[in-house]
């Protein structure tokens, strides 16, 4: 028993896969929190997730480029993000159930469209990512394996943490989204437009969860299958609550869950007794169980989930 | 004065009779709109692909057996999203709820012998409401004691609810003598829903699904805990300074709910499949808010909700089998059709429409659900 533990948490291969598998909650996580500081919750992460596995790799397949298929599945997660706006913000109508609505329609758009091009024959596989080792940097013992040798939408998601917590703490623009999710008829009063900020927010949360939505495709599988994003857009709500809204947690709190995946693929490979469904459960349980844990201290913005109309 | 504006919310007219009908007619109507465009995307015809689902849900007996089964689950189902609903919660948890349920009936239905059906069925029933009421009350309690959003716990109850039904039908449930499937034994006949309609096929869970619509709207509109339930969807703050136990409130709608949705994935096992599995629920828990929101969480309009949605999925399926269409037409509709409803019932939509016919009162604010 120890001995397969220890084959489990102290691998080089174990820690470079908690990496791949948290990246893209990392980068969902930093579009959701953007959203929502800006005081919109954005459930419709899921399908928006979708929409960027789906999109990236019909933009691969027909141009034969992961890095204009990445641009592909922003643009979709972009567009579903935008009728998100529109609802919320324009009509604003309930940003719960609009959410819940667009991850509905989402799972069953993106089914609807890949089998109307691709039928129901073997799936195509599309150019995708490789992982690329850093020079230099992937040298480092531990570390550079783990960090420094992995597909480059990983690295671009570091860029992202890093620009996203600067964006949000230290720039101007970063302040007036932060105004219009705390007091936004504060903000309305010093000149800022509230409804401006918030399109903009959700529709780089759409950018941002396409592209969590393409590791996924031209990532891990280099294909696309219905569902393949199994619940991740519902871990990143979760983790952005415990993060407390910040990116820099957000993406700690995902190489945790990214870890909680891992374990679950290692103990189904190792064969260590333990049932693999119950290997499979074990992310959402632990998500479950640090939500319970942490939740209580975490602040949200206050006007989270409130719609801003004008007198 | 709160606790008289309290009052006025709570027995504030259900909406008007007109518009309970027009805004989900128009709904779906704009959803089949942009639903035939895809489907002439696709290379299909639309109108005959439409027509041709219409034939097939309530053309014939039979057919029409097949949407009212279907609906049976949605009913159950959706009134579980509903009633929360009125209590200010969104219960996305009906799969898990459905899962959960099912594996209570089941384990009743197989663990106890030689009773007789009018013993045996209602005590599977009964199991299959617990079940999944436990399933829903975990959330509600989370949220009661600790602040938790009941979207994030019953989302992640989804999973955990499949993956262990997954675990025990392939594992200790799994009926030893079938080879091709992982399911459980056949529950035994004095477990099952009898057929009562033998002509269309309909089990007696259809009298389940309608007597817990007329129970559901009783307890929602004539009981205490209902209407202390409502007024807690009205405003959890005033509800309190009212002397209402929210916390209670929650928690019993969310058992309540989930029960329902349990009684679904009863209705299901029970009374068509006979076996459990970890295949079983199209989707029911989600089509269920759906169901909910485009019947306006009415307990009679979730029923009329629930056939129409059952007539679509067998319409599908249907259109599926013989032209091809891909089934994520159906999860498209439902997702089109909720987004017509709630950009239709927008404060702003109705603003602007006021302001163009002053004259005419149009829609009413549903209880806000807020992630927190």
């Amino acid at each position: 028993m120890w001995v397969t533990l220890s084959q489990l948490f102290f691998s080089i291969d174990f820690l470079a896969a908690s990496v791949r598998f948290a990246m893209p909650l990392a980068s969902a996580s930093v579009g959701e929190i953007i959203s929502e500081r800006s005081g919109i919750v954005n459930i419709g992460l899921e399908g928006m997730m979708l929409a960027g596995a789906l999109g990236s790799m019909m933009g691969a397949y027909y141009l034969d480029d992961p890095w204009l298929g990445l641009l592909c599945g922003m643009a979709a997660g972009a567009i579903v993000a935008a009728i998100h706006a529109f609802v919320v913000i324009t009509l604003a109508a309930d940003q719960v159930v609009s959410g819940a609505a667009l991850n509905i329609a989402m799972l069953g758009l993106t089914n609807f469209i890949y089998r109307a091009v691709y039928g129901i024959e073997e799936r195509p596989i599309v150019a995708h990512f490789e992982p690329v080792a850093v020079p230099v940097l992937s040298k480092i013992p531990v570390l550079g394996p783990v960090f420094f040798n992995q597909i480059p939408l990983v690295y671009l998601t570091y860029g992202l943490v890093i620009a996203a917590a600067i964006f949000i703490g230290r720039t101007r623009w970063g302040l007036e989204v932060q105004a219009v999710g705390e007091h936004p008829r504060a903000a309305d009063s010093v000149g800022i437009g509230v409804s401006r900020v918030r399109y903009l927010t959700v529709i780089a949360c759409g950018l941002l969860a396409g592209m969590a939505g393409t590791f996924f495709s031209l990532g891990q599988l280099h294909t696309f299958i219905e569902g393949m994003t199994g619940g991740r857009g519902f871990i990143v709500l979760a983790v952005v609550i415990v993060a407390n809204w910040s990116p820099t947690r957000a993406a700690l709190a995902a190489l945790m869950f990214g870890a909680a995946e891992a374990v679950g693929l290692r103990i189904q490979a190792l064969n260590v007794g333990i049932p693999y469904q119950l290997a499979l459960a074990f992310p959402y349980l632990l998500t479950l169980a640090v939500y319970i844990g942490l939740a209580g201290r975490s602040r949200m913005p206050r006007a989270l989930g409130m719609a801003y109309v004008k007198d | 004065m709160r606790v008289r504006e309290l009052l006025r919310q709570a027995f504030a007219p259900r909406s008007g009779r007109i518009q309970a009908v027009i805004l989900p007619v128009a709904a779906v109507l704009a959803a089949l709109g942009v639903g035939s465009v895809m489907i002439a995307l696709a290379g299909f015809k639309p109108l005959e692909i439409y027509a041709s689902m219409a034939v097939a849900a309530v053309g014939t007996p039979q057919g029409l057996g097949v949407s009212v089964t279907n609906a049976i689950p949605l009913i159950l189902a959706g009134l579980g999203v509903a009633l929360p609903f009125r209590c200010g919660l969104l219960n996305i948890g009906g799969e898990g709820q459905i899962y959960v349920g099912a594996l209570f009936a089941t384990l009743v239905g197989l663990g106890l012998h030689g009773l007789p059906l009018a013993v045996h069925l209602p005590l599977a029933l009964l199991a299959g409401f617990i079940g999944g009421g436990i399933w829903g009350a975990i959330p509600g309690f989370l949220r009661a004691s600790r602040g938790l959003s009941e979207i994030i716990v019953t989302i992640m109850l989804n999973y955990i609810g499949f993956w262990i039904v997954s675990y025990l039908v392939h594992g200790p449930l799994k009926d030893p003598e079938s080879y091709g499937y992982s399911w459980t034994m056949k529950v035994p006949v004095t477990a099952q829903l009898p057929i009562i309609l033998p002509e269309a096929r309909i089990h007696l869970g259809i009298v389940v699904a309608l007597l817990a619509a007329c129970v559901a709207h009783y307890l929602l509109w004539h009981s205490v805990p209902g209407f202390e339930m409502r007024a807690v969807g009205a405003g959890a703050q005033t509800a309190r300074f009212a002397g209402i136990r929210v916390g209670r409130s929650t928690v019993l709608s969310m058992f309540i709910g989930g029960g329902l949705a349990g009684l679904a994935g009863t209705s299901v096992i029970l009374g068509v499949q006979y076996r459990l599995s970890d295949f079983f629920s199209a989707g029911y828990g989600f089509t269920a808010i759906a169901v909910a929101l485009v019947g306006r969480t009415s307990p009679v309009g979730v029923v009329f909700a629930g056939l129409f949605f059952g007539g679509l999925l067998n319409g599908v399926n249907n259109a599926q089998r013989s032209v091809g269409i891909p089934m994520g037409i159906a999860l498209s509709l439902q997702g089109l059709i909720l987004l017509f409803m709630i950009a239709g019932q927008s404060p702003a939509l109705i603003r602007w429409l006021r302001k163009r016919r002053t004259a005419r009162r149009v829609g009413h604010a549903q209880p806000a659900v807020l992630l927190d």
